[in-house]
C-alpha cells in the first residue's frame, strides 16, 4: 500500500505507450542509457523493463517501458499487462503521465491507440517518430497543427540521432494536465468501464462502432495535419521483398543466412571462450597455491570456480547469438521468416512465431523458452516451449565434439568436407527434425483451446539500431547467466559434494587401495595421483549413485562412469567433459580435448574386454545427449512460462524417455 | 460474395464487411475497415498467409482468415 509520505518521494512515473515498430523501446534506451532494469510484472512473466532519468530541471523521472500493441483492447498477456497499468490506478506501476510514441509514416493507426489512451485522461506527450522516413516516402506533418488537435505537446524525435531528445525532456518537465475530451466518451470512467468488459461478447457491436467512430475521427485530423506529395522513390521494402519472399530465392536467403549466422558464432565465439576457459583454469590453480589445503578451498577450486566458468564459457557463443538474432529482428528481416515458414509450422502445431524460439534456442534453450511469449495462440505457444529444448544448443556442442572424435574416423568426403564435420551437422538437423516430429505428435493431444488471430506486421526494412541490438543481446545474456547460471551454480556445488564425499571411510579405503596398487605396478606419481582421485570418485556418493544407475543405462551401452557423468550432466551438459576427465584418471594434467579422446579410446569394459566406448556406444550416448532434458535450468524456466508444473515435469520425463529409447535403438542397431 | 483471398497479388478492393466478429474488430483496429481499400500485397510462397497493405502498413493474416474478409 502507497502512503502519501511515499507517493511525494517516489519519481514521477511516466510510461511509454505505442505500436511495435514505431522506435518505441530505442527511444526508452536513449532516454535511460544503462541505467535501466528489467524485471517482471507481479504474478505474469511479461518483461518490465524500467529505467532513470533527470529532466533538465533536476527533477528524477521514472519511465516504464510498456509492451507494445495496437489497442487497448487486450488479447494476449503482454496487452492485458499495458491495460492493467494503464486502467487501474490504484496499480502499482500505474503513471502518472504517458509518452505516446507514435510513427509518422502511419499516422493513423498510431493515433487510434493514442486516442485510447488519451481518452483515460492522462497527462500526456506525444513523441513523433520516422518522421525522416515519412518524409523520404512523400509525408509531410505539421507537428504544431497537430498538438493544437490533440491539446498535448507533440515533439518529433528520431531515437536513432538523438534528436528531438531535449525537446520531449523540456516538455515532460513542464506541468501536464489531462488532456481535453475531444474523441468519444465524455468522462474516463465510461471507457474504462466498457475497456474492462471488451472480452465479453455482448460488447462486441459496441467496440465496433467505436472503432468506425474513432477512424472517422482519425481520418479527419490525419488530413488536416499531414500532406502528402508525390514521391517517385520505388521503396526499398518493396523492391527487397521480390527477392527475400520469392518462393525460390526467399528460402535460398534464409539458409544463406542460417548458415553465416552459425558460422559466425562459431568462429568469433572460439577466441573468447578460450580466454575463458584459460583464466578460469588460473583463478583456480592461483587459489589453490594461496589457500591452504583444506574443505573451502577445494569448495572454491573444485566447486565454485569451475561452476562460475561452466557459467561464463558458454556467453560468448550466446551472446553472438543473440546479438546476429536481434540484428535480423530489428531490420524486419525475422518478420519475413515468420511470414514465410508459418504454413510449414502450422503442420507441426507451431506457428511462424516459433522460428524465433526454436532459432534462439541453438543457443541456449532458456531465453529461447521466454521468446516463445510473442506467440497468442496457448497451443502453438506451449508446443513450442515443449519442443524447443531439442534444437542443439551451445552446451552439447562441446560433448558432441568428444564423441564423434571417438565414433568418426577422421576422413574427409568428396575430398573437401570432414566426416566428423559432417557427423556434427547431422546431430544439429536431428534435433531439429525431433522438435518438429514431436510437436507434430503432441499436436493430436493438447486441445486447440480458444481461438486466437495470426496478425503480424512486416515492418518496413531499415538499417538496424546498434544501441538497440546491443541491448537486446545484453538483457537475453543477461538472462542466461542469471535464470540459467543461478540453477547451474547451485547444482555444480550440490554435485561437487557428491563427488567430494562419500559414505564412512569409504573414499579414504578406496584411495589407499588404489595408491598400494599403482604404486606397486610402479606407477608415475602423476600416475598414482589421477588413480587416487577416480578410486576416491567410485567411491563418492556421486559413484554409488553411478552405480546404481548402471542396470538403467546398462541396455544402451553406457557404464556407471557413464552414469556418473550423466548425473554431473543435470548441471550443464558440457560438465560431461570435465567428469569423464577426472573419471578416466586424468587428473592434473587434463590439458585438451584429445587426451580425453585418447584416453577414452583406450578403456576397456574389464568384463568383456571390448573397447568401452566403441563408436556404438559413442553414437547411443550422442543421441542420449541430444534428446534427453538433462538441463534444471530448462526445467525451472518452462515451469514458470507454463505456469504448470505437470508440463514441465511431463517434459522432463517425455524426453528422456524418448532418449532412452532412442539411444537402445541405436545402440543395438550398431552394437 | 468475393472475398480477399480471391484477389490476385497486387490487386485493390473496397472491404464491404467482415464475417467473423473476433477478427472484424482486430482488423478494423489495424485500420481495415468496411469502405477502405485493401490491397493484397503479396502471398507467401506457400500460399498461405497472405500479405495485404493497408493504408501505410503491411498486415499478414492467414488464408481462412483472409476468407472471412468480403469485398468488392
Amino acid at each position: 500500500m502507497a502512503t502519501p509520505d511515499d507517493a511525494l518521494h517516489r519519481p514521477r512515473l511516466v510510461a511509454l505507450v505505442g505500436n511495435p515498430n514505431t522506435g518505441k523501446s530505442s527511444l526508452f534506451n536513449l532516454l535511460t542509457g544503462l541505467r535501466q532494469k528489467v524485471g517482471n510484472f507481479p504474478g505474469v512473466t511479461v518483461e518490465r523493463r524500467t529505467g532513470d532519468l533527470t529532466l533538465p530541471d533536476g527533477q528524477a523521472l521514472q519511465l516504464l517501458d510498456l509492451p507494445g500493441l495496437y489497442s487497448l483492447i487486450a488479447r494476449s498477456p503482454d496487452e492485458a499487462v499495458v491495460t492493467d497499468v494503464l486502467l487501474d490506478e490504484g496499480h502499482a506501476m500505474h503513471p502518472q503521465a504517458v509518452v505516446l510514441v507514435a510513427d509518422a509514416s502511419n499516422l493513423k493507426r498510431n493515433l487510434y491507440l493514442a486516442s485510447q489512451v488519451l481518452e483515460l485522461g492522462l497527462p500526456a506527450v506525444v513523441a513523433l517518430t520516422l518522421q525522416d522516413m515519412a518524409e523520404r516516402y512523400g509525408i509531410y506533418t505539421d507537428t504544431a497543427a497537430l498538438a493544437q488537435r490533440l491539446g498535448v505537446p507533440v515533439v518529433a524525435v528520431n531515437p536513432r540521432t538523438g534528436q528531438g531528445k531535449e525537446g520531449l525532456l523540456a516538455a515532460l518537465a513542464t506541468p501536464l494536465a489531462p488532456p481535453p475530451r475531444q474523441f468519444l466518451y465524455a468522462d474516463a470512467e465510461a471507457y474504462r468501464r466498457l475497456l474492462a468488459l471488451a472480452g465479453q461478447p455482448a460488447h462486441k457491436g459496441q467496440l465496433a462502432a467505436d472503432t468506425i467512430a474513432r477512424y472517422k475521427q482519425l481520418e479527419a485530423i490525419t488530413a488536416q495535419v499531414q500532406s502528402q506529395r508525390p514521391s517517385l522513390r520505388q521503396s526499398i521494402t518493396q523492391r527487397l521483398d521480390k527477392v527475400l519472399l520469392h518462393p525460390l530465392w526467399g528460402y535460398a536467403t534464409f539458409l544463406l543466412v542460417l548458415f553465416a549466422v552459425f558460422q559466425a558464432v562459431f568462429a568469433l565465439a572460439a577466441y573468447p571462450m578460450d580466454a575463458i576457459d584459460a583464466g578460469v583454469a588460473w583463478a583456480s590453480e592461483a587459489l589453490q597455491a594461496l589457500l591452504p589445503d583444506a574443505w573451502y578451498t577445494r569448495l572454491l577450486t573444485e566447486g565454485l570456480v569451475p561452476g562460475i566458468g561452466g557459467i561464463l564459457v558458454f556467453v560468448p557463443q550466446i551472446a553472438i547469438l543473440f546479438t546476429l538474432i536481434a540484428i535480423l529482428e530489428d531490420t524486419g528481416y525475422m518478420a519475413r521468416v515468420v511470414f514465410m515458414s508459418d504454413k510449414i509450422m502450422r503442420r507441426f502445431g507451431l506457428s511462424g512465431r516459433s522460428v524465433v524460439p526454436l532459432f534462439s534456442g541453438l543457443a541456449c534453450a532458456v531465453p529461447a523458452i521466454m521468446a516463445a511469449r510473442t506467440i497468442e495462440n496457448r497451443r502453438e505457444r506451449l508446443l513450442t516451449i515443449l519442443v524447443t529444448p531439442f534444437m542443439s544448443c551451445s552446451a552439447r556442442l562441446p560433448v558432441f565434439t568428444v564423441l564423434t572424435a571417438l565414433a568418426v574416423p577422421e576422413a574427409r568426403v568428396w575430398g573437401i568436407f570432414s566426416l566428423q564435420g559432417l557427423v556434427l551437422m547431422a546431430m544439429y538437423l536431428a534435433g531439429s527434425f525431433f522438435a518438429l516430429a514431436s510437436a507434430w505428435v503432441l499436436k493430436q493431444f493438447v486441445p486447440a483451446r480458444g481461438r486466437t488471430v495470426f496478425m503480424l506486421e512486416l515492418p518496413w526494412f531499415k538499417a538496424p539500431r546498434w544501441q538497440a541490438v546491443a541491448m537486446e543481446a545484453f538483457v537475453k545474456s543477461r538472462t542466461f547467466v542469471l535464470d540459467a547460471g543461478r540453477v547451474i551454480l547451485v547444482i555444480s556445488l550440490v554435485l561437487w559434494f557428491l563427488a567430494s564425499y562419500g559414505p564412512g571411510q569409504a573414499m579414504d579405503q578406496a584411495e589407499a587401495r588404489a595408491r598400494t596398487a599403482a604404486t606397486l605396478n610402479r606407477a608415475t606419481e602423476a600416475e598414482v595421483a589421477a588413480y587416487a582421485a577416480t578410486a576416491r570418485l567410485e567411491a563418492s556418493y556421486a559413484g554409488l549413485l553411478g552405480h546404481a544407475l548402471e542396470p538403467a543405462i546398462r541396455p544402451l551401452g553406457f557404464d556407471w562412469r557413464i552414469g556418473i557423468s550423466l548425473i554431473a550432466s543435470f548441471a550443464a551438459r558440457e560438465v560431461f567433459v570435465g567428469t569423464m576427465a577426472t573419471i578416466h584418471s586424468i587428473g592434473q594434467d587434463f590439458a585438451d580435448e584429445q587426451t580425453l579422446i585418447d584416453r577414452l579410446r583406450q578403456a576397456r569394459d574389464p568384463e568383456t574386454g571390448q573397447p568401452s566406448y566403441r563408436p556404438s556406444v559413442a553414437f547411443s550416448l550422442m543421441v542420449f545427449y541430444l534428446l534427453a532434458m538433462q538441463c534444471m535450468s530448462t526445467f525451472a524456466i518452462v515451469r514458470r512460462e507454463t505456469q504448470s508444473w505437470a508440463w514441465a515435469s511431463g517434459q522432463l520425463v517425455g524426453m528422456t524417455a524418448l532418449a532412452w529409447l532412442c539411444s537402445w535403438i541405436v545402440f543395438v542397431l550398431l552394437d | 460474395m468475393r472475398t480477399l483471398v480471391d484477389l490476385k497479388p497486387g490487386e485493390t478492393a473496397t472491404v464491404q464487411h467482415i464475417a467473423d466478429d473476433e477478427l472484424g474488430l482486430k482488423l478494423m483496429e489495424m485500420g481495415c475497415l468496411p469502405g477502405c481499400q485493401i490491397r493484397l500485397n503479396k502471398v507467401a510462397p506457400l500460399g498461405c498467409p497472405v500479405c495485404l497493405q493497408i493504408d501505410r502498413s503491411m498486415l499478414t493474416i492467414r488464408r481462412d482468415a483472409a476468407a472471412q474478409v468480403h469485398i468488392s
